[in-house]
């Protein structure tokens, strides 16, 4: 008999695998958003360098807040959230698991991606690593945000979410880009323990306020 | 109830287990010394920074601007009182710069000249408000 | 004392109280603001640096000062709401948050107009302006969670929620800012002591008391039509306007 945390974790992954556009989707729209900024700020490879970092960082932020919808929306839409509120069982760990799926799906292939997109920004190799490792630490920040702005709108998905959440992302992208500049300085270990420091201080306070967020719809 | 309290129990364990590891992190941040602005004295001292861009803050020389006549070249001394440091700039100065006030340069150190390549000049007021009267008051009295 | 917070809660007693002392407490403020800032503007002695332009003092800080005061003021009510469901803390919430985005325009504005002549430029991507326009925005978004619910109950918790995850998320924000870049002057007055002069310093602080009087009054209104919208049905309502006729 396997456990309902389990359980919730395979249908999670197998809904995020059968639809494309909730796989694919952040996918096509990093890479596209990518794209547009040669198209802006032409490929001259000294300016693409400086800004890399800052490119990447921002495209993932942004492809990031499409994915939030699906965390709570469906199990609200076809009654599955009613059910588990009433189960008994442990809400932080079954929003743990379910925000756990949401990044592996959507921001995992998105870091892979990254460090293959960072060669066409002339990032340095080094660089690159220490890109990949902050985004390792600060996507999850950036999925337990929209997980929290998602359970706040969970009636209407608006843009209000977004609104919400890219301010409160601030400092894990600032971290982020300040490591990724200061790769080759001593300061480089000062932002990478922050911006660790900053994510899992986020973990219990927001999956918390995702849950609390989630019972006032059912009030 | 039993199932209630279990729930609380991974609730409370999550909580303390994430905001130790978090601490443990701030701790570790803090250990590590970090610099965020250079005075011409980590400058000139023997270990050498290694950076592209960097920021140096300090007071402007007395006497020692040099504003180019037919360009925005200028030329002048930072220092901390210990040591100076020669800046180059080329652009247009703000208007609190000046001899004696604080001043803050973004660029790059030039270990083989030793002159600090400013992209950036901003003229730092100091957070002091004093009238005009009392400050010529107390250079009279020094 | 208990009682009077319990009197304070009430929307019938909180209602007949603000409109009495409102008059009072708004033209009151208005007097005081207008005798600091005249006062700081024609009276007080030229800085020694700055010149004459230091003199938007008088209306950045107190600006400043009130804009960053309403979100700790509503980090407060937002635990009261999420602990004890003290509906007056919602009312207290979604009414001080456009005064709190007004005043943080205020003092990014009145901000402006100063870096002008003293550090040459409208605007740097400095710590201390960059987390005040992130102030604006937190503001901001609250004030757009108010319609994107169907429940009155809904909207109070959601706000709460994101002004207390806000709340917390705030310093953090200043700080990571502040290693990002800084060059605004530091405090100039801390509980230590002062490092501006005198003759300057009590016309801004005449200011920023006023300052905090007059968002007083219009907070007090605001949470009079909020309560308005909330209770238009209830008896105490029409008991006190058809009083009035």
């Amino acid at each position: 008999m396997k456990s309902f945390y389990f359980k919730t974790f395979q249908r999670d992954s197998k809904v995020y695998l059968s639809r494309s556009s909730s796989f694919l989707g952040p996918i096509v729209f990093f890479l596209i958003t990518i794209t547009l900024y040669p198209l802006a700020f032409g490929s001259d490879e000294e300016k693409l360098a400086e800004l890399s970092a800052g490119i990447i960082w921002i495209s993932i932020l942004l492809a990031n807040l499409l994915s939030h919808q699906f965390i709570f929306n469906e199990d609200y839409k076809d009654g599955s959230l009613d059910l588990v509120l009433a189960s008994g069982k442990s809400l932080f760990l079954w929003a743990s698991i379910k925000i756990f799926v949401n990044w592996y799906f959507s921001s995992l292939p998105l870091i892979f991606l990254s460090l293959l997109t960072s060669f066409m920004f002339y990032l340095p190799y080094d660089a690159a690593l220490i890109l990949a490792l902050t985004l390792f630490l600060g996507t999850p920040i950036l999925s337990m945000f929209g997980a929290l702005a998602g359970a706040l709108t969970l009636e209407r998905g608006n843009i209000v979410g977004s609104s919400i959440v890219i301010p409160m992302c601030l400092p894990a992208l600032i971290l982020g880009i300040l490591a990724i500049q200061s790769y080759k300085n001593e300061e480089l270990f000062f932002y990478i323990f922050l911006l660790a420091a900053f994510l899992f201080f986020s973990i219990p306070i927001l999956i918390a306020s995702c849950l609390g967020a989630i019972r006032l719809h059912f009030e | 109830m039993r199932t209630k309290r279990r729930n609380r129990v991974i609730f409370v364990s999550s909580l303390v287990a994430s905001l130790s590891v978090a601490f443990i992190f701030i701790v570790l941040a803090m250990n590590e010394n970090v610099d965020f602005y250079y005075t011409p004295s980590d400058l000139t001292s023997s270990k050498i920074i290694n950076k592209d861009s960097l920021r140096i803050g300090g007071l402007v020389q007395e006497d020692s601007i040099k504003i180019s006549k037919d360009s925005l070249k200028t030329n002048f001394l930072v220092t901390d009182l210990e040591n100076s440091i020669e800046v180059y700039y080329e652009g247009i100065l703000p208007n609190l710069f000046k001899e004696n006030s604080g001043v803050i340069a973004r660029g790059f150190y030039d270990y083989s000249d030793g002159i600090f390549y400013a992209k950036e000049i901003l003229a730092k007021h100091d957070e002091n408000y004093i009238p005009k009267e009392v400050k010529k008051a107390l250079v009279n009295d020094t | 004392m208990k009682q009077l917070f319990n009197q304070l809660i009430s929307f019938p007693y909180f209602f007949k109280i603000a409109q009495k002392s409102f008059p009072y407490l708004f033209l009151l403020s208005i007097l005081v603001i207008l005798l600091g800032v005249l006062w700081g503007v024609f009276f007080s002695p030229v800085d020694v640096t700055q010149g004459e332009v230091y003199r938007i003092i008088y209306l950045h800080v107190p600006a400043a000062s009130v804009a960053q005061s309403i979100y700790y003021t509503m980090v407060i009510a937002s635990i009261t709401y999420l602990i004890w469901r003290i509906k007056m803390a919602s009312v207290f919430m979604i009414s001080m948050a456009p005064l709190g985005a007004i005043f943080t325009f205020l003092a990014l504005f009145t901000g402006a107009v100063w870096g002008q002549p003293t550090w040459g430029t409208w605007w740097v991507w400095d710590a201390r302006l960059t987390s005040t326009l992130i102030l604006l925005i937190l503001y901001l978004a609250i004030i757009s969670l108010f319609s994107s619910f169907d429940r009155r109950a809904s909207t109070d918790q959601a706000v709460s929620i994101v002004v207390l995850i806000g709340g917390i998320n705030l310093p953090i924000i200043k700080l990571s800012v502040e290693w990002w870049n800084t060059l605004h002057q530091s405090a100039s007055m801390t509980l230590s002591g002062s490092s501006i002069d005198n003759e300057m310093l009590i016309p801004l602080l005449i200011s920023i008391f006023g300052f905090y009087l007059y968002v007083t009054a219009i907070g007090m209104r605001k949470m009079q039509v909020e309560i308005l919208k909330r209770e238009i049905s209830h008896n105490w309502v029409k008991e006190i306007f058809i009083e009035k006729r």
